[in-house]
């Protein structure tokens, strides 16, 4: 049995110190004051009677925000963390889902506080307070089940998913980042720009913490302007990067982002979207010797479950960047209708072990549609595409899913499916998107086949079924293209196999 | 229609992943209030910029601003 997190981080903060723990850009905290006003939020949480509820915490990148999860998590209490650039609705809705007694507002709340009702409200004065009062904290024994924290899910139909994430959860997640697959120095430095409400910033801040490391946060409005970003980032020294692959192309654009300028860059996590051949190169090319990793996983299954060092001789020959393998203790498996694919084949990537959530909180269906259990371990539905390669490795082939965003929109394929269909054209018709060269939806693709017709051309057909159509289906779901044919492919179980159809769109 | 401008239109219809033909329904509109380009739209934009037209976009000094309609990347473009 390993050795529980609320352990490790007691250990690891006590070790720590006079170093410091966290550098609000130049705004200084030391792992003593973690010490003292995480121990302190904990033993006054204990003294509360509201059982082991969620915590709402609502900010940015202020150093209270990780002292308040660690206050939170010593206490048993699993902690929400909510972006202080969240809508109202899905504050509403984490509210309803989560039912968080108390709400800890590091950023002022800009919305009418009505809407906690009479949930206790920890406002950064009182929060300050709390960790000056130093309340004794007594070491609890928190059933590894317990949630740690829950996250919700960034959907932009329905109301956001609130996903728990245990302590033996982030445990096993945390130990393997911090093996010596990753190398992961001690006493770091960690560029801290994920957004909390996000799962990869675990990557850094807890990290950093168990390593005795920095946390060199960047705040939301650093990034946004770019002006500012460019100013800052040049004195920002780091160790390790943390984050979007689009973080480091947005770095990248400063001609300054190099080793020769950042000589202590020594390593690269990147997670939370596809990383691509060309951004890989470039990152390789400006920082020769530091070591690069593509990482993959849902916020279902504890941030990542694979890793890929980037391999500088291999990437010339490569068309996609890896996923790599699978942590220890957990299973990646490809399916396709419920069995597993021969050697080689595409199918949907099924995630088992004990990185797997226990579901969606308070939400029986959406669990059942995407939770199960595999050989005795918890198991999770990606809905992501990918297939093993010779190499032994795993590699992405984007969504199955039958849900795509387009320019902005997003689109439900199977609507557009129905909307072609109305067309007296029309027999049966299937959409599927195409995707450009960064993986990402381009347009879509119609295949139809067609009712006798007496047109001499398929562009008068064509005309035909979009004026037809005109008023029937929005203008941002109709095809671009029309591919006409004399039956569609089928899937063994007789349905229409639109990832077959996807593929061929896009070979 | 200029070459550079022609450029522009092909680099944000491909950023946005529409077609030219839309990209250039958009003249004259502000590319970032009507929902056009968000920041990491803008991210792509000076990436191919500088990859395709090789110059070097001075980053630090970027001003929305500056860059929010077709023709005012342009005249940026022409002034790098």
């Amino acid at each position: 049995m390993t050795e529980n997190l609320i352990s490790k981080l007691t250990a690891a903060i006590a070790q720590s110190g006079q170093n410091t723990a966290y550098d609000e850009l130049g705004k200084q905290h030391t792992y003593h004051e973690l010490q003292t006003d995480v121990q302190s939020l904990a033993g006054f949480l204990e003294k509360d009677q509201l059982d082991h509820c969620p915590i709402l915490v609502f900010g940015d990148h202020q150093f209270e925000m990780i002292a308040t999860f660690l206050g939170c998590a010593f206490a048993g209490h699993p902690y929400i963390p909510v972006d202080s650039s969240s809508s109202l609705p899905r504050i509403k809705s984490i509210l309803a889902t989560a039912d968080p007694k108390i709400i800890v507002l590091i950023d002022d709340f800009p919305f009418d506080a009505d809407i906690f009702a009479d949930r206790k409200i920890i406002k950064l004065k009182q929060l300050h307070e709390i960790f000056q009062q130093h309340y004794a904290y007594k070491p609890l024994t928190i059933p590894e089940t317990t949630p740690f924290y829950i996250l919700f899910t960034s959907g932009t139909t329905g109301s956001p998913k609130g996903v728990p994430i245990s302590h033996q959860n982030i445990n096993l997640f945390i130990s393997w980042l911090l093996s010596p697959e990753f190398g992961v120095p001690q006493h770091a430095a960690f560029l801290g720009q994920v957004p909390y409400s996000f799962d990869v910033s675990n990557m850094y801040w807890l990290s950093s913490v168990l390593s005795g490391g920095t946390i060199k946060a960047l705040p939301r409005e650093a990034v946004n302007d770019f002006g500012t970003l460019f100013r800052i980032l040049p004195q920002l020294d780091f160790q390790v990067f943390v984050g979007t692959p689009s973080l480091a192309e947005m770095f990248c654009l400063s001609p300054d982002f190099k080793a020769e300028k950042k000589p202590n860059l020594q390593l690269f996590l990147l997670c939370g979207e596809e990383l691509t051949v060309k951004l890989a190169k470039k990152l390789a090319k400006r920082f020769p010797d530091a070591r690069i990793f593509n990482t993959y996983g849902p916020t279902e299954a504890t941030v990542a479950v694979s890793a890929w060092e980037v391999d500088k001789t291999q990437l010339p020959e490569l068309k996609r960047i890896p996923l790599g393998k699978a942590e220890p203790q957990v299973t990646l498996s490809i399916q396709n209708e419920g069995s597993t694919v021969k050697q080689g084949e595409i199918g949907e990537i099924i995630i088992s072990g004990p990185c797997v959530s226990s579901g969606y909180l308070n939400n029986p269906e959406k669990t059942k549609a995407a939770f199960f259990e595999l050989d005795g371990q918890p198991a999770y539905h990606t809905g992501d595409l990918g297939h093993y390669g010779d190499d032994g490795l795993l590699y992405y082939h984007g969504r199955c899913d039958f849900q795509i965003k387009l320019h902005g929109f997003r689109i439900e394929l199977d609507e557009v499916r129905a909307s072609l269909e109305k067309s007296s054209y029309i027999k049966q018709a299937v959409a599927v998107p195409k995707y450009d060269r960064n993986q990402r939806p381009k347009h879509l693709v119609a295949y139809i086949i067609a009712n006798p017709n007496d047109f001499e051309s398929k562009t008068e057909l064509i005309q035909a079924i979009r004026q037809e159509l005109q008023g029937v289906i929005m203008p941002y779901m109709m095809p671009t293209e029309f591919i006409f044919s004399k039956q569609l492919p089928l899937s063994p179980n007789g349905k229409i196999d639109v990832k077959q159809l996807i593929k061929e769109a896009n070979s | 229609m200029d070459d550079i401008k022609n450029k522009v239109i092909e680099i944000l219809a491909d950023v946005t992943s529409t077609d030219e033909e839309t990209v250039r329904s958009w003249d004259g509109q502000d590319l970032f209030q009507n929902g056009f380009l968000d920041s990491m739209g803008t991210v792509e934009l000076l990436v191919q910029i500088q990859d395709e037209l090789d110059i070097n976009v001075p980053v630090s000094e970027f001003d929305r601003s500056q860059w929010n309609t077709l023709d005012k990347i342009c005249d940026q473009i022409r002034k790098l």
